[in-house]
């Protein structure tokens, strides 16, 4: 090894050593594929990493057979596939890897990271039909803002395998592939494919729990929720919502208010956002009028789930028991939004923002 | 297109390099063709419109060199030299600072003008200063030849093209024109890779890896305390450091395969014993502008000691301006520019600080102006800098969650040495560190040591012998650094 080399034989094994290395992580990732983007795990249990759903969701939307996509923000994680088939009477199935409903929520969603995910899944031809939760924080910012704090993997979301050099060379699936081949389990993850993002299961949901750590004078400090405009939010939801409701006719989208706790519309209240909410709830129902494969259902005006905090565990999110009740009634075709409703419920929601007492309901709560 | 991107490394600069020694076999003219061909993919990958400010930029300021070329230090030519550089400057004015100057003008006069909606062409700054230099030039008789293929590839060349080295005309276009320089140097070739594997070693085997506390400190500017401070200040410094000087070691290293040496931009930088042999070790192609494009010109030593100082002091606010449009850019200038005037009457009293004690003040007075240079404003940079000074309590808690560890780290030093379990001790195991904030701390400290060793890369690639061992060693660390790759960022200076 000490005998010098000509330059030319230098550059040649440096760069055929770095070949061939990545030739073989490729490889090694490709066979094991964590992230399940060429077909679904095999021989492994199927891995769902919470940290990861930006990456392992686009390989479900590709691979796993469903008609009905749950798809949203964390609020939706908790959903379990199993009660909106049986809602939607929907045999059980009994393979595991085959459900009819899949869900693809992703936590701190954002209008960008849905229109990536349901172009990828509506491409494949197989939803017909897309619930989906409306956060109105995901349509913050510019129409391109993805809420995942590190670049957007978008080489993930289409079928050319030229790109996929990150996820086939990358770090991160090198550690995730080497702990699934040692069959180690120390990320966390999820098997269930039913449950994929699941993260209830040791989540205490009470009153005391929602309002632990709050700040009576700044609702939001825990969140760091951005505010956000009238004009930018319809921008969002247009470029990134309205233009798959309008591409693809076939398929029923079902828009769904998911109930907030009394405090964040407080939160509204302190942070001047009530206005641009209630405002963009009009505008987002009115744009989408005119479409027939669109439903809107509205669970934010019911004094029974918004009053009531021991349904949660921190101002935004509620029990999985909520999540079941609601999508048997959206199923039932309960809580649907007309006109009429909207304006009432708006109506009842500005008075809830306007009348909330957050120091009283706090001190109630503990 | 990123350098440290997948799709530079393996197919773009691989398809460049072999593409152009394969046309200039053929023909010299055309694999300069080709080159300016690949440029221009370089450049419109990011962003097809901004091509045209390119475009226009290149076009105009040839027609003025050519001009001044033909009339240099005629009578006349001055007005032509003006003209053109009112053009390079309004247009780095509209893009760069009209909204600044917008946003300035409306406070303080309580005006409500809109604030344009510009998108900053990426490069701008780096390829208008090129141009203007080759004005200049042009008007001093400076250039002698102008080629239009020539002085496309001067100004596109993409190694260069986004953020420097900022290049003058006569130490570019010899080399273009040189046919020897065509054919293929295998000796060029493995200096260039291992300068380039260097420099992607420095952006994502260390920059990109302190970056998340150096991120963090900022985001939190207004909670840090004395060692929260002093962490922030510390890795935003080492991690600009590696950053951008990472970025030039890899545009040098992709330039030197091509046969093309391009300008060195950092020589061990945090070795400077003083702030004026720092600017001749840190960006240095920038200080080379300042000083002879406005320094220089403005008077510069021969102006009188009173001038001179004020000269010291407009040179470096310009050159803080020229990163952004900020009052933190304007501060970090001032300050630099103060220091040369503080430097410059210190040296009279002849009471030179032993060589550790001066390395390490001129240190610690230039991270602490980074982080000027980095603050969201200058009420963050004052936070951040009174917590540094200790005004807020000099406290050694640590309140950031990335590094809150650090506190646990004697602990967790002797449980892992096996003691604690022999002597019985802590039944309540600390938390485990999180595998990142490790990885950040690592590159912390060998960003630290590496500052202050005697070599750079640019010093190892231009003298290392070429041995198996050594070729596996580069192999390996361009295997790891594409490893790394896809948890990459913009390299820093990409948005200036």
């Amino acid at each position: 090894m000490k005998a010098m080399l000509t330059p030319q034989q230098f550059v040649r094994g440096v760069i055929s050593l770095s070949v061939i290395g990545l030739i073989v992580i490729g490889s090694f990732n490709w066979w094991v594929d964590p992230f399940q983007q060429y077909r679904l795990s095999s021989f492994y249990a199927p891995r769902f990493y919470n940290a990861q759903q930006r990456f392992v969701n686009p390989g479900l939307a590709k691979h796993a057979d469903y008609t009905r996509i749950v798809i949203g923000s964390s609020l939706m994680e908790n959903v379990d596939t199993r009660d909106v088939d049986a809602a939607f009477n929907v045999a059980p199935n009994v393979t595991s890897n085959s459900g009819r409903s899949i869900n693809l929520a992703m936590s701190a969603m954002s209008g960008y990271d849905a229109n990536q995910l349901l172009s990828l899944a509506l491409a494949t031809g197989k939803p017909t039909h897309i619930i989906m939760n409306m956060d109105y924080n995901a349509y913050a910012g510019a129409p391109t803002r993805s809420g995942f704090s590190s670049a957007f993997p978008t080489y993930l979301y289409d079928n050319h395998f030229v790109n996929d050099a990150p996820y086939l060379f990358g770090l991160d699936t090198i550690l995730k592939s080497v702990e699934i081949a040692q069959g180690k389990r120390t990320s966390r993850f999820s098997e269930s494919i039913t449950q994929p993002w699941f993260w209830a299961g040791n989540t205490e949901f009470s009153a005391a729990k929602t309002v632990r750590g709050l700040d009576a004078n700044n609702l939001n400090k825990n969140h760091k929720q951005p505010g956000r405009t009238r004009d930018a939010m319809l921008l969002s939801f247009n470029e990134n919502i309205v233009s798959l409701v309008r591409a693809y006719a076939n398929v029923t989208f079902s828009f769904v208010y998911l109930p907030y706790s009394k405090l964040v519309w407080a939160d509204f209240a302190q942070r001047q956002q009530v206005d641009v909410t209630l405002q963009f709830r009009e505008d987002a129902f009115n744009v989408t009028a005119a479409y027939p494969n669109v439903q809107w259902f509205d669970f934010q005006a019911n004094p029974a789930l918004v009053n009531d905090l021991s349904h949660y565990t921190d101002i935004y999110h509620f029990s999985p028991s909520v999540s079941r009740d609601i999508i048997q009634a959206m199923a039932k075709g309960e809580h649907r939004l007309t006109d009429e409703t909207l304006t009432k419920n708006n109506r009842w929601l500005r008075e809830a923002a306007k009348n909330a007492d957050v120091r009283a309901i706090i001190d109630a709560a503990k | 297109m990123l350098f440290n991107s997948y799709a530079f490394i393996l197919f773009f600069l691989p398809a460049a390099v072999i593409g152009y020694f394969a046309i200039a076999k053929y023909s010299a003219r055309a694999a300069t063709l080709f080159l300016c061909a690949m440029s221009c993919v370089f450049y419109i990958w990011w962003k097809a419109s901004f091509m045209l400010v390119l475009l226009l930029s290149m076009a105009i300021n040839f027609a003025f060199g050519q001009y001044l070329m033909a009339r240099a230090n005629q009578a006349g030519a001055k007005r032509v030299l003006i003209a053109g550089l009112v053009f390079n400057i309004g247009m780095l004015g509209y893009y760069k600072y009209s909204n600044f100057f917008i946003a300035n003008m409306n406070a303080v006069l309580g005006l409500d003008y809109s604030l344009f909606n510009i998108a900053l062409p990426l490069g701008i700054s780096f390829f208008t200063f090129t141009q203007i230099a080759f004005l200049v030039d042009a008007w001093r008789g400076r250039v002698v030849e102008l080629s239009i293929t020539n002085y496309f590839l001067f100004v596109t060349y993409f190694p260069h093209l986004l953020a420097g080295p900022i290049i003058h005309h006569r130490e570019m276009m010899p080399q273009f024109a040189d046919p020897t320089l065509k054919i293929i140097n295998w000796g060029n070739i493995a200096r260039g890779l291992i300068l380039f594997t260097l420099g992607l070693t420095k952006k994502v085997m260390i920059a990109d890896q302190i970056a998340p506390w150096a991120n963090e400190g900022f985001a939190n500017a207004s909670t840090l305390t004395f060692a929260d401070a002093w962490i922030t200040i510390f890795s935003y410094g080492l991690q600009l450091a590696f950053d951008f000087s990472g970025y030039t070691d890899m545009a040098l290293g992709a330039a030197l395969m091509m046969n093309i040496k391009l300008p060195q931009n950092f020589n061990a930088p945090y070795r400077a014993t003083d702030i004026q042999d720092f600017w001749r070790r840190w960006h240095m192609t920038l200080s080379r502008f300042l000083r002879d494009y406005i320094y220089i010109p403005l008077g510069g030593n021969r102006a009188g000691e009173a001038k001179m100082c004020l000269l010291f002091v407009v040179t470096f606010v310009i050159g803080g301006l020229w990163h952004g449009a900020a009052w933190t850019f304007v501060l970090w200038g001032l300050l630099h520019g103060v220091a040369l005037v503080v430097l410059h009457f210190w040296k009279k009293l002849k009471m030179p600080l032993p060589n550790v004690l001066a390395i390490a003040v001129t240190f610690i007075f230039v991270v602490c102006c980074l982080a000027v240079f980095r603050a969201a404003s200058l009420t963050d940079a004052q936070h951040i800098l009174s917590a540094a000074a200790g005004f807020n309590g000099v406290s050694m808690q640590f309140n950031m969650p990335a590094w809150k560890w650090l506190a646990d780290s004697p602990m967790l030093l002797f449980q892992s040495s096996g003691l604690a379990a022999t002597l019985g001790a802590f039944s309540e195991p600390p938390p485990p560190i999180p595998s990142a904030s490790l990885a950040s701390f690592a590159a912390l400290a060998a960003a630290f040591i590496l500052s202050f060793t005697p070599k750079t890369a640019f010093d190892i690639a231009t003298t290392i012998a070429f041995t198996g061992t050594k070729m596996v060693l580069v192999g390996v660390l361009l295997l790891v650094c594409l490893v790394l790759v896809p948890g990459a960022t913009e390299f820093i200076y990409f948005i200036f």
